[in-house]
């Protein structure tokens, strides 16, 4: 019953209380979005990190990570990765928990082109594995990856390197690296492919090359690997493989991807920092505009609530009608808002923003250029939760002015 | 009939506007306060933003890049010691007679391969005049352990954090293998004459720096640069500069660049960071709005008879309008203002104590040395930052007025002074 006569006022003022309600649903849809949009952000970027760049564990020789030197390298990584997929399964279904693994050689350089210079990491893979973890094929972009060339010792570089040596596809380069003896040796590598990752940094140093021809020339055995990187089918199994691990080489380094790449876990509390502070920010601004209107309804009704109260509608009544017009005032717009946000995601969440135009900046830290939104379901509750809370809290003042007028007076006055 | 003259004074709108906003005082202070709020807000996270942004580069154009670089033709693109150059004297005269220009400092800057007797990394080596440099960029004050070096000596500084990696220490070797000018082999030992600390962990990790002389020896390019460092006296009008010197010098030899085309990237992650915060603010500021628009409606409704008498009286229209601008004009600025004048005390004081992101989080260091961002954020007292909010609020009340202007015109005078 209070509710009806509530709704029936807020209508009373068609225009104003359609100011507020628009209001309220550009708040939430405005919220919704941003929460969305650094979601997809925080998504595709720990996304990108593990697929292009990490995977999700990372194992080094503890020797290896301290002193960067070729000789301490893991022996037999071609055996180890089959022990690894063969024993890690899921207790239920059987299912290897592990989806790839990639056992890779490593050594610090130079890259000499007939033009120009540049201080490289090289990588020695192993090109069936190593694409399996690293997803090459969608950084590739000119030529072709290692198995599909007849060239003997290829080299895959990134685009950038290749315009910094002024060199192109099918042409050679010598690589100078610091052997297991401690010698400076050098080969010569043909160009068989040109990528681009989504971190300009990283490409800027990283070549690849096989890791039989890495091995031969730092003189290793042809098996050796100073890190090995593990891809799982699902992250859950992440804590348990990496405990197990640790446990059976301790002299071996296990890292996870969020220790490798400390700056997720900076996004995930900074981001939950600042859409706490923007969603307090946003409330409060609807405060304003709720109160205002409330305020004004109430006031310029004062002789109808003193003659509701003079022929006996007891005071708590009349509070809660206020505050039921408030809450409907203050959450009318946010199923509006909410469906705004709705389809707005149909497009954003699939095809997302194209932020081309500032490709340089974004890859330059490492960030994609296309950012898909993604919003968590049980964000379109928290949010409808807290506009009802502000609504609530908006409607005190307005209530408590209603009822503190003396029915006397309130007929009487002109 | 004729037209009767005008006996009295044109009322003086202003006051009447500043009058009646005070008529509902509690209306007009929510609304105040809600503007207050925004801008207030808006102000803080705006100086923090740019103050933060405006260190950063300040910081890596002072110490290390300078603002402008004069290069020979097409380095840019391909930076390489083959296209090195012969700084004339008349070039250099030319370039520092510019007002703006203090000084323009000679510079061979390349890759190598350092070495130590078990470890190699790759460097960037830079060769540097060392009285010249430390001069305009306080090297010497830097130095976190050992001393300087002088012209000619076979002695390098290295960066600190690149120190650590190769575990060397100021007295130690270290070797440095490259290819030199027109592909020739350059390979040297140096003494390591100490350690230099730099703000920007990126540049901290793998920097050598050389004598200018014992560098062009290395890569054998005689008394050829690869780069002109110019420092400004201010930061202001460096494109203006930039231009003027492009002009100035054969553009079919050199190529003048200032910071913004030799480090897009830095302006393009200035802009999106940028671009974020005012996407914020434009939220914030449309709720706002909406506020102060609910509170002009109100404002009208309720004054319809009031309007009806004043125009059946003689008032035109378009001056009532007029003063239900100033009024609402008054109010958003009025609350503008006094955002403003807050928040002035609270960017001042982190104007002068930046905020240091290390001391409230330990692990934000080791996070923002990945992006290469030193962790401290000092406010922005730039003026402009206060005035657009300002200007914002008066160009958001100036169109809602048109909302009383159309209630206005369609205002019968019988009906409203019925009401």
């Amino acid at each position: 019953m209070l509710l009806k006569i509530a709704w029936r006022n807020v209508w009373r003022n068609r225009l104003r209380s359609l100011v507020v309600i628009t209001a309220v649903a550009i708040g939430v849809a405005a919220l919704l979005l941003i929460i969305a949009y650094f979601q997809g952000f925080v998504g595709t970027y720990v996304n990108s990190v593990i697929h292009k760049e990490l995977s999700h564990l990372q194992i080094h020789p503890k020797a290896f990570l301290r002193d960067r030197e070729a000789q301490y390298f893991i022996p037999q990584s071609d055996a180890l990765t089959e022990k690894w997929i063969a024993t890690f399964k899921d207790e239920t279904t059987g299912e290897p928990l592990i989806k790839a693994i990639s056992a890779r050689s490593q050594a610090q350089g130079m890259i000499v082109s007939p033009k120009a210079s540049r201080a490289v990491q090289v990588y020695g893979v192993k090109p069936r594995q190593e694409k399996a973890v690293i997803s090459w094929q969608n950084m590739l972009k000119e030529g072709v990856w290692f198995g599909e060339s007849q060239k003997k010792h290829p080299i895959i570089i990134s685009k950038k390197m290749a315009g910094r040596l002024q060199v192109k596809l099918n042409k050679k380069v010598v690589l100078n690296l610091v052997s297991a003896k401690g010698e400076v040796v050098s080969g010569a590598f043909r160009i068989i492919g040109l990528f681009e990752s989504h971190s300009s940094k990283r490409d800027e140093v990283q070549v690849l090359i096989q890791q039989k021809d890495l091995n031969e020339l730092l003189e290793l055995p042809p098996k050796a690997a100073h890190e090995i990187a593990i891809l799982l089918q699902k992250p859950g199994a992440l804590e348990k493989i990496a405990e197990s691990l640790k446990k059976q080489y301790p002299d071996w380094s296990i890292q996870n991807y969020k220790e490798l790449a400390p700056e997720i876990q900076l996004f995930d509390s900074q981001m939950l920092l600042m859409l706490g502070i923007l969603i307090g920010i946003v409330m409060l601004a609807l405060i304003f505009s709720i109160v205002n209107t409330m305020l004004m309804a109430v006031l310029e009704r004062y002789r109808e609530l003193g003659m509701l109260m003079a022929i006996g509608m007891n005071r708590l009544k009349i509070f809660g009608m206020i505050v039921w017009e408030t809450l409907i005032l203050g959450t009318a717009g946010a199923p509006i808002g909410m469906l705004l946000t709705y389809l707005a995601m149909q497009q954003l969440g699939t095809k997302g923003l194209d932020l081309s135009a500032f490709s340089k900046g974004l890859r330059a830290w490492g960030f994609d250029t296309r950012i898909i939104f993604s919003l968590n379901p049980s964000w379109y509750w928290k949010i409808a939760l807290t506009m009802m809370l502000t609504a609530l809290l908006a409607a005190l003042y307005p209530a408590w002015k209603a009822i503190r007028f003396k029915p006397v007076e309130a007929i009487n006055k002109r | 009939m004729k037209k009767q003259k005008r006996t009295t004074e044109p009322p003086f709108l202003p006051l009447l506007a500043w009058r009646n906003i005070w008529r509902n005082k509690r209306r007009t202070l929510i609304t105040l306060l809600s503007v207050f709020m925004a801008v207030l807000l808006s102000s803080l996270m705006i100086s923090i933003q740019q103050g933060a942004w405006n260190a950063m580069i300040a910081n890596l154009l002072n110490t290390y890049t300078g603002y402008i670089q004069i290069h020979r033709k097409g380095y840019n693109d391909n930076p390489s010691v083959n296209l090195s150059f012969q700084a004339s004297q008349e070039l250099i005269r030319k370039i520092e007679s510019h007002p703006k220009v203090q000084i323009a400092l000679p510079r061979l800057e390349s890759f190598a391969l350092a070495s130590t007797e078990n470890l190699s990394r790759g460097v960037l080596v830079l060769g540097i005049n060392p009285e010249a440099e430390n001069a305009i960029t306080n090297l010497t004050a830097r130095i976190s352990k050992g001393k300087y070096f002088a012209e000619g000596e076979k002695s390098a500084l290295l960066s600190d954090s690149l120190a650590a990696h190769l575990q060397l220490q100021p007295g130690d070797t270290i070797v440095l293998l490259s290819q030199g000018y027109h592909g020739m082999s350059a390979a040297g030992k140096y003494s390591i004459a100490g350690l230099v600390h730099f703000p920007s962990p990126d540049i901290n990790r793998n920097l050598v720096l050389l004598p200018l002389k014992t560098a062009q020896e290395f890569y054998g390019t005689g008394n050829r640069i690869t780069s002109l460092a110019l420092f400004l006296d201010s930061d202001s009008d460096v494109e203006k500069t930039a231009k003027t010197l492009q002009n100035q010098v054969d553009t079919s030899q050199y190529e003048v660049l200032s910071w913004t085309q030799t480090m897009p990237e830095l302006v393009q992650a200035r802009d999106v960071d940028t671009a974020g915060a005012i996407l914020m603010l434009a939220v914030l500021y449309v709720i706002v709005s909406f506020g102060i628009f609910g509170t002009l409606i109100m404002m009208v409704r309720e004054r319809i008879y009031e309007m009806g008498v004043l125009i059946a009286i003689g008032m035109k229209r378009y001056l009532l309008g007029i003063m239900f601008w100033l009024e609402i004009t008054f109010i958003g600025l009025l609350g503008a203002i006094l955002g403003m004048i807050a928040s002035f005390p609270v960017v001042y004081y982190f104007h002068q104590h930046p905020i240091n992101m290390t001391q409230l989080s330990s692990d934000a260091t080791a996070i923002y040395e990945r992006f290469g961002f030193e962790p401290i954020f000092p406010a922005s007292m730039d003026p402009n930052i206060f005035v657009q909010q300002a200007l914002f609020i008066f160009l958001i009340t100036s169109i809602m007025a048109l909302y009383p202007f159309w209630t206005l015109k369609k205002l019968k005078v019988m009906e409203a002074m019925k009401s």
